[in-house]
């Protein structure tokens, strides 16, 4: 690893900032907003999935302005419509508040303003709904059969098709000694930061200003939203994006709450907030998965991978939601199923279908652990066909080093990294041979075995607006904001457009700074969240905020050093060029100014400092100038253990390499491959919103949603390449997803390999015990399982 | 979710606590909470009143003598895991106490509360049943001793009228020479149990409890007969049927079942088995 | 309304209040004594977001009534003092124990009831004593590796 040249600079473990507040309970959450005269919220949510509402009336003894319904609201604000240039994309409009249909049990249909939460509750207890329930669409069959209309002016249920080939599949599968065929289900997944979502709202009549508090990661989207949803001037509005504890991707589109709130507020006297409880967390914020993969894949004898055939199915819920609309999972799916493959046929077709559950969103790794699920299964039981060990397979097929820049057959430019030597260090990390070993080793009679997996992927982060708009967004997000101004005590204040929340970015921002100043990171304040307060940006997510507002920082620092040098070129009285930033302080030949004394003389004293120009402050907006993005790229290795009598799988070791680039801090790297992987262990192992028939969600709180706990986690392994991406500012690439993407991957090969005599193939996540031991007893009958090659 | 208004009451004694049941509509007691509050939170029940007991004295105590120990109604789980209360049962007591929950959880809830609870996939009710423990039910119409095994008549369903409140809970002496087992087999650690097989050997005769299978906690006769008949150890497929016979489960909750119990029995017998220890 | 006055001591000072019989111990910490640092992650007993200690043991304050706690000492995460606590922040910090901070308050109260048991624990017993947390962030390891080296610390200080 690169050894920082700064001490508080880049690559160095520099402890986080944000810990010491956390660790003394004086974080400052939505929830623990004080505002006077604040007033609290409830909704009354749908409990049915489907139906026609008629009426909504509330308690008689209601006071005037406490509920309101649709009616009231409509006049103040429109409903969110999601638009997307993907050919024949049916838009579905995402109503504030039900009007006259509902269409997922958590639906917003009114909501109660009170002095307390619990009272708001009581009125919402006493509000009275009339809805005839119709069918429900619920599952992919419901959906493709159109067993009902979840939007009744369309022909099926159907957001968009997208398609395409590349070479000839056809061919490939004549040339292939190997063809399979697989089916793979990742059921829906709740996102679950800890911390529910929330909002808060104050119309300040004196300044004409509407605050609108969220736990939100794109601040600055949220208040164009709610400018342009009310209808009124983008300046009459701030957004502040307090303390968040998680979003994960569920805090990362425009939400009804959002604009309802904000619209209500400017009616009200008194600031208004909603928190979001556990059980709305489960139905009300988005949710993730719920793909179906079909894949045929081709491979020569030796191992070569020929063609691949992709059926691609995502049930999206109801609605679109702004901006990532209902395809976003479908065409980023489609895209990453080549994988770190050199592949040069390969076709797919998706179809995002619209059903009568929760709207999805992005969830981090969005679609990709989906499609690593599904790819490297397949890789795993062609290998198997073939009699290759799995990780060669790999090996044999990964893009090489000198291939790069690569244009993958789905058209993503891979820019750089040694793939394979990935699986190379992650076999020998977790001491490969020896399990075989002692997989080898186990008595048949035993009633356990042992099995090893791999997860290889590589994965597009921090891309620009030409990624985006490739996906059918109306909205391509490609640029961040950095605002660095000096102060005259020489400290630093960053203010930035993107929101931390958990990234630790008050502490790696900080480090770009020091980069270029060597200071201190206490001497940097870090701002964001605050539309206010920061220059306009577009949010934490995608893992682009350490590559674009690291960029966006270290632009501004650069262009601010420059004026400092300048500054101090006078003072000193030698030429700019031989000066150095230092401890601190402007150093020259033989005499030094801290930045303190420096400060002081240019912003009190401009006289003492003649021919520079004023202001010791700078904006800088950071585009990447290739737009296609930096790949980080990983492989997982895990070995379990899986009882054949429970089918229980538990996780022997773990270890995963990865590259993204330049490492800004070691801790918080390896703080978010560790956190991702615990969250795609719950993806593998646990987690699973399950609904019924009828379409009544039933695992809706933490009691039947099961979350991996410390036990679920083992120690992780972990060992970095460090390959810098050549398209960005110190060759860093996004370290935020990659965790959570190949673990149901990895998991799942390693119980397949586990139970390779018993022919039981896995095939659907979560794997829990009950759909193992299902697929063992599957395999014992014969002719009820396997889609055969 | 905040829970809907109640009032709320909070007797020192027990007889306090008897008038408030008797005279009050809608009441509901409040033991450890660890149960009703996450129900109250949901306003899955809207009770009109709410009768602490926690600060009662009198329900802190336990007795002990030869036949057993008598646990005050709030003894918490807590209590019993430390073993700040003895144990008549060599060791299980403690040891199932351990598996509820987790500790903040079992610092508040009592083993009364659990019981009055009747979820069959908790572990008091099936310890207890195993045990052939009994509960002291007092109300202002008289006292009662009611068999834990009577007590509990389905899910969230008990014997007990709604004037009733638990005061005690005795639990008879292990009898010399029986070793028992126990295996929760859960999710996660802290979740209730997906099946919970308690086992008790002695010379000549083996009590096998399950719960989780039913909506109470079931004496597995059936499979208690095959076991009798059998010589050295049975099949598990043969286990799972006479265990099917016996709950009416079938498919992988009944496979589960029978590894519990499989393992139960392993365990009470002192023979070594994966991933669970022996206890004597 | 059905309305209580509740007499307490919360991190060691005499407080009173009179609120709605209704309200939790959570909710009584935090709107009416400001202490903000008792988060509530799910209000169903499973997230331990808002553990705090009550009469010295941990408790979940989400699943019990501010009423219930008559006469009893709380100490929550904005009260935790003393070099167990100290020993403890400094591991969350050194370790990686935290991200976005919500979990960590209720992580750091049942942490605090493990140190002073000053019982090594093994990783997996480490685990099985924390399992009543949840962290969505971390992954768990360097909250495990903090609680142990603050067990450890806590021992070593007193031979
Ligand atoms: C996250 C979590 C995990 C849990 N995991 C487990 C687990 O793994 N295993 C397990 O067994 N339990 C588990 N529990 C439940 C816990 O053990 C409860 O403490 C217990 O079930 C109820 O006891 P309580 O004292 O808290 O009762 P309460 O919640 O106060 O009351 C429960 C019911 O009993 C009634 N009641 C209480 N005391 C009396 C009395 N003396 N006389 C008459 N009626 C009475 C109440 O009116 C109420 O209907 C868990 C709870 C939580 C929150
Ligand atoms: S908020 Fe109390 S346990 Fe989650
Ligand atoms: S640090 Fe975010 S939940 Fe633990």
């Amino acid at each position: 690893m690169r050894s920082a040249h700064r001490r508080h600079g880049i690559g160095a473990r520099v402890p986080r900032r944000e810990d010491a507040r956390h660790l003394s309970g004086n974080g400052s959450f939505l929830a623990d907003l004080r505002l006077p005269g604040l007033r609290e919220v409830a909704f009354l949510r749908s409990e049915v999935p489907h139906g026609r509402l008629s009426a909504v009336r509330p308690p008689a003894d209601a006071e005037p302005g406490s509920v309101w319904t649709a009616t009231e609201l409509a006049p103040l604000a429109q409903p969110l419509t999601a638009t997307s240039t993907l050919d024949g994309f049916r838009e579905a409009p995402l109503p504030n508040l039900a009007m006259d249909k509902v269409r997922y049990v958590g639906e917003p249909i009114a909501l109660a303003i009170a002095p307390s939460r619990a009272e708001a509750e009581d009125l919402v207890a006493g509000i009275a709904v009339d809805i005839e329930p119709l069918t429900a669409v619920v599952d992919f069959s419901d959906a493709l059969e159109a067993k009902a209309l979840v939007h009744e002016d369309w022909p099926d249920n159907v957001f968009a098709t997208t398609g395409g080939a590349v070479g000839d599949v056809d061919a490939a599968a004549r040339a292939a000694a190997v063809s399979i065929t697989r089916e793979y289900t990742m059921h829906r997944q709740a996102v679950v930061p800890l911390e529910p979502r929330g909002v808060a709202a104050h119309y300040d009549r004196s300044a004409d200003q509407l605050t609108v508090w969220s736990s939100t990661q794109t601040p600055h989207m949220i208040r164009d939203m709610i400018a342009l949803q009310l209808g009124i001037e983008g300046r009459r509005v701030r957004v502040i994006a307090p303390d968040m504890g998680g979003g994960f991707g569920a805090k990362c589109s425009v939400y009804p709450e959002e604009i309802t709130l904000a619209a209500i507020a400017m009616r009200c006297e008194y600031p208004i907030r909603w928190i979001e409880d556990r059980w709305e967390g489960m139905v009300a914020s988005t949710q993730a998965r719920d793909h179906h993969y079909r894949i045929t894949a081709h491979a020569a004898a030796d191992g070569e991978l020929l063609g691949v055939d992709a059926e691609i199915l995502v049930n999206s819920g109801a609605y679109s939601v702004h901006p990532w609309t209902a395809t976003m999972d479908a065409t980023m799916s489609s895209a990453m199923i080549p994988g770190p493959y050199r592949l040069a046929d390969y076709r797919f077709r998706t179809r995002s279908l619209a059903s009568n559950k929760t709207p999805s969103g992005p969830y981090r790794g969005v679609a990709r652990p989906g499609a690593c699920f599904a790819i490297e299964r397949t890789i795993d039981d062609l290998a198997h066909e073939l009699g290759i060990e799995p990780k060669d397979m790999r090996l044999r097929n990964m893009v090489a080093p000198a291939q790069m820049p690569y244009r993958s057959v789905a058209g993503k430019v891979y820019d750089s990294g040694d793939y394979a030597e990935a699986v190379r260090r992650v076999a020998e990390l977790i001491g490969h041979e020896q399990w075989r070993e002692r997989q080898l080793a186990i008595p048949r009679a035993a009633r356990h075995r042992i099995g090893i997996g791999y997860g290889s992927f590589t994965e597009q982060t921090a891309h620009g607006c030409i990624e985006w708009a490739s996906r059918g967004l109306a909205i391509t997000i490609g640029t961040e904001s950095a605002r660095l101004a000096m102060d005259s005590t020489g400290t630093f204040t960053l203010a930035v457009g993107i929101k931390s929340h958990g990234q630790s970015s008050e502490t790696t921002l900080a480090q770009v700074v020091s980069e270029v100043f060597d200071v201190d990171v206490e001497r940097v304040t870090v701002v964001h969240g605050d539309t206010d307060r920061t220059p306009r940006g577009d949010g934490t997510f995608a893992s682009r905020s350490m590559v674009m507002a690291g960029g966006a920082t270290f632009g501004a620092a650069r262009r601010l050093a420059d004026k400092v040098l300048e500054i101090g070129s006078v003072l000193l009285g030698e030429p700019a060029g031989e000066l150095e930033l230092r401890d601190g302080a402007v150093h020259g030949r033989t005499n030094s100014i801290g930045f303190a004394r420096l400060a002081k003389e240019f912003l009190f004293t401009p006289d003492h400092v003649p021919g520079v120009a004023p202001g010791l402050e700078v904006t800088h907006y950071y585009r990447p100038e290739v737009q296609t993005g930096a790949f980080t790229y990983a492989t997982h290795a895990v070995v379990v253990d899986v009882d054949l009598d429970t089918g229980d799988v538990r996780l022997l070791d773990y270890g995963i390499v990865e590259d993204c680039g330049t490492v800004v801090n070691p801790q918080v790297v390896d703080g978010q491959i560790i956190g991702g992987i615990a969250q795609g262990i719950g993806t593998a192992l646990l987690e699973e919103l399950e609904y019924d028939p009828e379409g009544q969600p039933k695992s809706t709180s933490f009691l039947d949603y099961l979350l991996p706990g410390a036990c679920e986690v083992p120690e992780i392994k972990i060992g970095h390449l460090e390959t810098p991406s050549p398209n960005t500012v110190f060759g860093m690439k996004g370290a935020g997803e990659g965790g959570a993407i190949a673990p149901p991957a990895a998991i799942g090969n390693a119980i397949t390999d586990a139970l390779r005599e018993t022919g039981a193939s896995i095939s659907e996540t979560p794997m829990t015990p009950r759909r193992v031991w299902a697929s063992m007893q599957a395999a014992a009958e014969p002719r009820t399982v396997g889609v055969a090659g | 979710m905040k829970p809907a208004e109640f009032a709320y009451h909070r007797p020192d004694s027990v007889e306090e606590a008897l008038g408030l049941l008797g005279e009050l509509e809608e009441a509901k007691v409040l033991g450890g909470g660890q149960s009703l509050l996450p129900i109250l939170n949901m306003r899955l029940a809207a009770p009109a009143h709410l009768i602490d007991i926690t600060g009662i004295r009198a329900l802190r105590r336990f007795e002990e003598d030869d036949s057993g120990v008598r646990y005050g109604a709030v003894t918490t789980h807590m209590m019993i895991e430390d073993g700040l209360v003895p144990d008549p049962a060599r060791g299980l007591l403690p040891h199932a106490a351990a598996g509820i929950g987790y500790r903040a959880v079992r610092n508040r809830g009592t083993i009364a509360g659990s019981l009055a609870h009747s979820d069959s996939s908790a572990e008091w009710p099936t310890v207890l049943s195993a045990l052939d423990a009994a509960v002291h039910v007092r109300s202002n119409r008289g006292d009662r001793r009611i068999p834990v095994r009577e007590l509990l008549l389905g899910f969230f369903t008990t014997a007990l009228a709604e004037d009733e409140l638990i005061t005690a809970v005795e639990v008879p002496r292990l009898r010399e020479g029986t070793r028992w087992g126990m295996v929760k087999m859960a999710r996660k650690p802290g979740e209730f149990a997906e099946s919970l097989a308690i086992t008790l050997v002695r010379p000549g005769e083996t009590e096998i409890w399950l719960g989780a299978a039913r909506d109470v906690p079931v004496r597995l006769a059936e499979t208690e007969t095959v076991l009798a008949g059998s010589i050295g150890p049975i099949a598990l497929e043969q286990l799972a049927e006479a265990i099917g016979a016996d709950t009416g489960s079938s498919g992988y909750e009944r496979q589960r079942h029978a590894v519990a119990v499989r393992r139960a029995l392993e365990t009470a017998r002192g023979e070594t088995v994966r991933g669970a220890e022996v206890h004597v | 309304m059905s309305e209580i006055t509740v007499e307490l001591t919360v991190n060691r000072r005499a407080r009173t209040a009179t609120v709605p019989a209704r309200t939790t111990l959570a909710d009584l910490l935090r709107d009416s004594f400001g202490l903000t640092g008792t988060h509530l992650g799910c209000e169903q007993g499973v997230c331990g977001a808002c553990t705090v200690l009550l009469d010295e043991l941990p408790v979940r304050a989400c699943l019990t009534l501010a009423a219930s706690c008559q006469g009893s000492e709380v100490v929550t995460i904005e009260g935790l003092d003393g070099p167990d606590a100290e020993r403890i922040r400094a591991a969350f910090s050194r370790e990686g124990a935290l991200q976005c901070g919500f979990c960590t308050p209720g992580m750091v109260l049942s942490c605090y009831e493990l140190a002073r048991r000053r019982q090594v624990l093994t990783r997996d017993e480490a685990c099985m004593a924390m399992s009543g947390n949840i962290c969505r962030c971390t992954g768990y390891n360097g909250i495990i590796r903090a609680v142990r080296s603050a067990i450890a610390e806590g021992i070593e200080s007193e031979s």
